[in-house]
């Protein structure tokens, strides 16, 4: 055998001995000698490598991301690059057509169910006729009443006299005909210090001295239950 | 999936999950990036599972997907490099400190290390027949029907393969001592 020889065998036998007949040639050329060392000695490396430890958690995380993966609509599992594109342009059709269908509000900030001041402000029987919420989507019949829930500030908050907004959120939202009673430290606001929503109601008052205040709102649903929520907070001195 | 296939797929994962996290950290060098392609591969086997037929041995299935899902992820890594969308990198550290221990014991080998490092930087038909011939102990019949090619081209290459890891370990030995 001789040096080329050599080296398509070790090429077409990665882990072959070498045949007998190349024992003489590799005795006395240097330049085979080394080269069945460096292939010796790779293969030695090469097969002697430790098995790396599988992270921790491997399974459960692997269990979790096809729980997760099944729960998904089959819908986006399909992957034909085909249906893919022809969904994808159906989609971005439909959002099209929805977009070009709704009717944009002339005022999109405007209220949409703020509370309607009627033409008298007194009841029948003398009273201040309280605002209702006038309500476009389908409400339901019976339900629990709604809860009152101060968002900001909220209890024990201290907030800034600047452009003060106190805020708070009905769960479950407020129905049509329900009505509201807002005071602060016992003084009943007027409607225009406040605007009501079907899930929120926004206080503007108009001028607080610094302090603690107590807030106080009612609200009378439909069927004459009443829910009352009162809370305090600090209203710290505006800062000039 | 029903759930004695569930069952079935949980003691394939068992009996694999170690053998191709292994292949997957030695084709991309990143441990805890072996972690996350090793779980999308047991993902996509468990979602075409019902298309196996078993009409090659089930590992070869698996290293099929396996291999072309890195294919997959270098080629995605390509694009976004292309667009300068950054390339995420080899990491040394690992996040989890129990995986870190670990590593800390394997890396005591710096020989191990080294070899690792080498073949890391293999180009990536060269590394794939090292990996599947070296370490997954598959022969090169085995090897050319998951890369899909003939039994001559996996000899070549990890003949070309051996070529550069010999003088890669060389250099790299041979600056090791001179830091000694």
């Amino acid at each position: 055998m001789n040096c080329q020889q050599i080296k398509i065998f070790f090429r077409d036998n990665p882990a072959g001995a070498l045949p007998p007949q190349a024992q003489s040639h590799i005795r006395e050329c240097p330049a085979c000698r080394a080269l069945v060392q460096e292939q010796n000695h790779l293969e030695s490396l090469l097969r002697n490598q430790p098995q790396t430890e599988l992270p921790p958690y491997f399974q459960a995380k692997l269990w979790a991301r096809i729980n997760q993966a099944e729960t998904k609509p089959q819908f986006f599992a399909l992957r034909s690059a085909r249906f893919s594109l022809a969904a994808s342009a159906l989609m971005i059709a439909t959002v099209l057509l929805l977009f070009l269908q709704t009717p944009v509000p002339e005022n999109i900030y405007a209220p949409q169910s703020v509370i309607q001041n009627p033409s008298s402000s007194l009841n029948a029987d003398n009273e201040p006729r309280l605002p209702a919420i006038t309500i476009t989507a389908k409400d339901p019949a019976v339900r629990e009443p709604s809860q009152i829930y101060p968002v900001w500030p909220g209890e024990q908050d201290v907030a800034e006299s600047r452009n003060l907004s106190i805020v708070a959120s009905f769960y479950p939202a407020a129905r049509t005909r329900d009505r509201i009673k807002v005071s602060i430290d016992d003084q009943p606001l007027s409607s225009a210090q406040y605007q009501l929503k079907e899930d929120y109601l926004t206080i503007a008052p108009k001028s607080l001295s610094p302090g603690q205040h107590m807030v106080l709102v009612s609200l009378i649903d439909r069927d004459g239950r009443e829910t009352n929520k009162s809370w305090s907070f600090y209203l710290l001195e505006e800062l000039s | 999936m029903t759930e004695n296939s569930k069952i079935e797929f949980d003691q394939i994962v068992q009996r694999y999950d170690k053998r191709l996290f292994n292949l997957l950290f030695r084709l991309s060098g990143d441990y805890d990036l072996a972690q996350d392609l090793a779980q999308e591969v047991f993902l996509i086997a468990y979602k075409e599972y019902s298309k196996f037929r078993g009409e090659s041995d089930f590992f070869t299935w698996l290293y099929r997907i396996a291999v072309n899902h890195h294919r997959r992820y270098l080629r995605k890594q390509k694009v976004r490099s292309f667009f300068g969308l950054g390339e995420r990198m080899p990491e040394e550290e690992v996040s989890d400190p129990g995986a870190l221990e670990q590593m800390e014991n394997i890396e005591k080998l710096s020989q191990d290390k080294i070899v690792r490092q080498a073949v890391a930087e293999l180009p990536v038909e060269f590394k794939e027949t090292v990996v599947l011939y070296y370490f997954e102990d598959q022969a090169c019949d085995d090897i050319a029907k998951i890369l899909n090619c003939s039994p001559g081209t996996i000899k070549s290459r990890l003949w070309r393969g051996r070529q550069i890891l010999a003088q890669k370990l060389n250099g790299l030995n041979a600056s090791k001592n001179q830091g000694e």
